[in-house]
């Protein structure tokens, strides 16, 4: 793909359906980049001390595609790598599943770790998506 | 509603536990004119028994983050956003 340091490559979107993760890495593969830097979450079978058997992840589409493209862009101008593509899972999901992928490709692997860092970091604590975790024997419970 | 009184209709958006709480994602309410998100909020806050607070949301309007004191319009849409925890 025609992209650089200069003229990056950004791409947030959510998903209904499952994540392939090597289409992902391709739209991010270009002959400057010497790193890609990838952040995998996964639903976890455990979350503080009850056992968790699925997720439910609902967003604000409109919201959170713009909010995460805010963040993407800011995360470039903080770390300059070449592209950042972040896709986050909607719907439910079981254990085991991919939630969300990161991936970021820059010349040099230090801009892409700390860029990756905090697009996953920024996105927690801004993108309007909201986790409903279900317990077996339990009531479910949003996630705050 | 008192039909001296200018009105202005809002769309509402509910997510998460507002949703449930609610008991429907959007609905198209009729309002006193001037409003602002955070009156409009503690009315339907009142009205349905949502237990968050205002201090707990964010709220957006016309799919943009908002404040709670910005003057509302006829046919905003107003979406209350409960603590997100996406990733």
């Amino acid at each position: 793909m025609d992209f650089s340091v200069n003229k990056p490559f950004l791409q947030f979107r959510l998903s209904e359906e499952p994540v392939d993760v090597m289409q992902e890495m391709q739209f991010l593969q270009n002959p400057s980049c010497g790193a890609l830097v990838t952040f995998t979450g996964w639903v976890r079978m455990e979350n503080e001390g009850k056992q968790v058997n699925s997720l439910q992840y609902r967003a604000y589409p409109a919201l959170a595609v713009k909010e995460g493209e805010t963040l993407l862009q800011e995360v470039w101008e903080s770390c300059h790598p070449a592209g950042i593509s972040c896709v986050h899972r909607t719907g439910h999901l079981q254990v085991g599943d991919l939630a969300v992928w990161i991936g970021v490709a820059a010349p040099h692997r230090a801009e892409a770790f700390a860029a990756c860092q905090q697009v996953i970091d920024q996105l927690k604590q801004r993108v309007p998506i909201w986790k409903k975790e279900f317990y077996p024997g339990l009531s479910s419970e949003w996630i705050h | 509603m008192n039909t001296d009184t200018a009105t202005i209709f809002l769309k509402i958006l509910y997510f998460a536990q507002l949703e449930e709480e609610r008991g429907c994602f959007e609905e198209t309410i009729e309002y006193p004119f001037p409003a602002s998100p955070l009156e409009v909020y503690q009315h339907l806050r009142e009205q349905h028994q949502l237990q968050l607070s205002p201090k707990e949301l964010r709220v957006a309007i016309n799919d943009c983050f908002s404040s709670w004191e910005t003057p509302l319009k006829s046919h905003d849409t107003l979406a209350f956003l409960p603590p997100v925890a996406g990733g």
